[in-house]
């Protein structure tokens, strides 16, 4: 299988690219190279392995949530490229992307991943490794990070920058969690276990239904304007 | 050549397909002013969020209107700026990565070149040089053409612009968003000498200023509030559209007189949103009627932002050494005279 992955929704951005079992990553350091060196990025990877970008089978994106303007980046690329070559997409939770890494690199079985959501929230869900995957257990959130709710019995990990964040109020839950791994942002290659399986499940869309996730909806303008 | 346009800089969503010898084959536009409506104006986040779900939806329903394919084209060209910047960034990361796959170039357009340009598209085009009055919500620009990407700034406003001042003074009119064009409605049938507006600068160089007429007006409605017992009759609302709009365009007009007479031309261009607006148009026809000038105006729809005119200024400034950077652009402000020929 060949995907492309790319994720924007953090500080960091970061591509990957599968060729059957071999991943080739890229790291893009900040917000402002991330619109710049996307695209090169892109380029550079595929011109590595020697693939065509039309010899893929399909682009994976993280779809957040997280920074609105990094996801639609991630959102109108994967949309582009896909597009190009009529090529389906795979979006895959950006705050999936970050337990499967806390897995990945420090075996994190359970994680509570909590993102730092901007206007006193943040944005977060608990995650399950089932057969190598990080599986929901639970909804995606949003709000503020004393509705942040723990997971009862089992020890889990603390996962993603919410809880380095907002320490302060986050002081009940840090205290209960076995580990904390605050700087695990989510990465590209960590969008791939997920975008495999779900493409050989059937799920993925066009590209032109490519969309962020954003959580934070309309609501959030008409409260700040009536305030 | 065709080359596909892409216009997302501020609350319109615009795609077009241009080709050379046919001209504008196919175009689509999405307006977003029933989603900015109930904040009274535009909102950034919101705007963006509307362009990226609408975009790439509508890149396939203007080449299937076309008959032609992604395969066809030969460039796709989107705003690169001026404008906001989520907005921006969703046009230019969508036109980018498409070329990039495509293999052919993406051209980053100058959001106001495309509105000077886009007269160019009309049966009867102007030559070059002529004399550009470009003015919109985010503008208001006297601007000497003398050729492609030859342009000098010889006046400009010093405050609000003009669709700006239209804006405010709808609000204070109780209007609904966009302001602009409620106001105009509002004025049709009033009397635009019931109050005598001021006509800030008209006498001094080419430069305007509209926060003046703006503040006048704002002070003439709580005078006529408090007359009238708080409510404004909509006789009044009526004559205060109609007055407010009649210092406008005179103001407008007459800049574009002395600014014909400053630079020596005889050919006088209407671009941008607000040259959508009928009592500018029929004013300026009248000037040019009058000897004064040769007087162009495309028709509204390509005043308005559009995809036809992104589409037909990166058809103008397609080359064919271009090479491909796939590098996105992105620039909130760009002065227009920073630009060079092709």
């Amino acid at each position: 299988m060949k995907l492309l992955a790319i994720e924007t929704s953090s500080a960091v951005g970061s591509l990957a690219l599968l060729d059957g079992d071999s991943v080739a990553q890229r790291e893009i350091a900040t917000p402002r190279a991330q619109s710049e060196r996307v695209l090169p990025g892109v380029g550079e990877l595929l011109d590595e392995a020697g693939l065509a970008l039309g010899s893929l089978d399909a682009i994976a994106f993280g779809r957040g949530p997280g920074s609105f303007s990094g996801i639609r980046l991630g959102a109108a690329v994967a949309q582009g490229l896909a597009l190009s070559k009529d090529l389906p997409v795979i979006p895959v939770s950006s705050l999936a992307a970050a337990a499967q890494r806390a897995w990945r690199e420090h075996g994190a079985e359970r994680s509570l991943v909590c993102v730092d959501a901007r206007m006193g929230e943040v944005y977060w869900a608990l995650f399950n490794i089932e057969g190598g995957l990080a599986e929901h257990d639970g909804p995606e959130r949003l709000g503020a990070p004393a509705k942040l709710v723990c997971p009862p019995d089992e020890p889990w990990s603390a996962v993603g920058d919410g809880f380095a964040e907002y320490s302060a109020e986050l002081q009940a839950p840090l205290v209960r969690a076995a580990a904390v791994f605050a700087d695990c942002r989510p990465t590209a290659r960590d969008l791939l276990p997920r975008a495999r399986r779900d493409f050989a499940a059937g799920q993925f869309c066009a590209a032109t239904a490519a969309l962020p996730v954003y959580l934070r909806g309309e609501d959030a303008w008409r409260r700040q304007r009536s305030n | 050549m065709k080359v596909l346009g892409i216009e997302t800089s501020c609350d319109e969503t615009g795609v077009a397909l241009y080709e050379h010898g046919r001209g504008i084959v196919a175009e689509a536009l999405a307006s977003q002013a029933a989603v900015h409506a109930q904040f009274g104006g535009v909102v950034p986040e919101l705007a963006s969020r509307d362009h990226i779900s609408k975009l790439a939806p509508m890149v396939c329903t203007v080449l299937d209107d076309a008959n032609s394919s992604l395969e066809e084209l030969d460039a796709i060209a989107y705003t690169a700026g001026p404008g906001l910047i989520g907005a921006l960034m969703v046009g230019g990361a969508l036109a980018e990565s498409l070329a990039l796959g495509l293999g052919i170039p993406a051209i980053p357009v100058h959001h106001m070149e495309a509105h000077l340009l886009a007269c160019l598209l009309e049966r009867d085009p102007p030559e070059f040089p002529f004399l550009a009055l470009l003015v919109s919500g985010g503008h208001t620009q006297l601007v000497e053409v003398r050729e492609l990407g030859r342009y000098r700034i010889v006046g400009e406003t010093l405050d609000d612009a003009a669709g700006e001042a239209f804006d405010k003074v709808a609000r204070l009119l109780s209007l609904p968003y966009p302001g602009g064009p409620a106001l105009a409605a509002l004025a049709d049938g009033g009397d635009a000498e019931r109050f005598a507006f001021p006509r800030p600068l008209k006498n001094r160089g080419l430069d305007l200023s509209f926060s003046g007429l703006k503040t006048a007006v704002r002070l003439t409605v709580e005078a006529e509030r408090k007359t009238h017992g708080g409510e404004l009759p909509d006789s009044v609302r009526r004559d205060l559209a109609a007055s407010f709009q009649e210092a406008v365009v005179d103001t407008l007009a007459s800049k574009c007189v002395q600014a014909l007479d400053a630079t020596g031309l005889s050919r006088l261009v209407v671009a941008g949103g607000v040259g959508a607006n009928r009592q500018l148009r029929a004013t300026l026809a009248e000037l040019g009627a009058r000897g004064g000038a040769d007087v162009h105006y495309p028709r509204p729809s390509l005043c308005t932002d559009n995809g036809a005119m992104i589409a037909y200024a990166g058809a103008c400034r397609q080359s064919a050494e271009a090479a491909p950077a796939h590098r996105i652009i992105a620039r909130p402000r760009w002065p227009l005279d920073e630009l060079t020929p092709p």
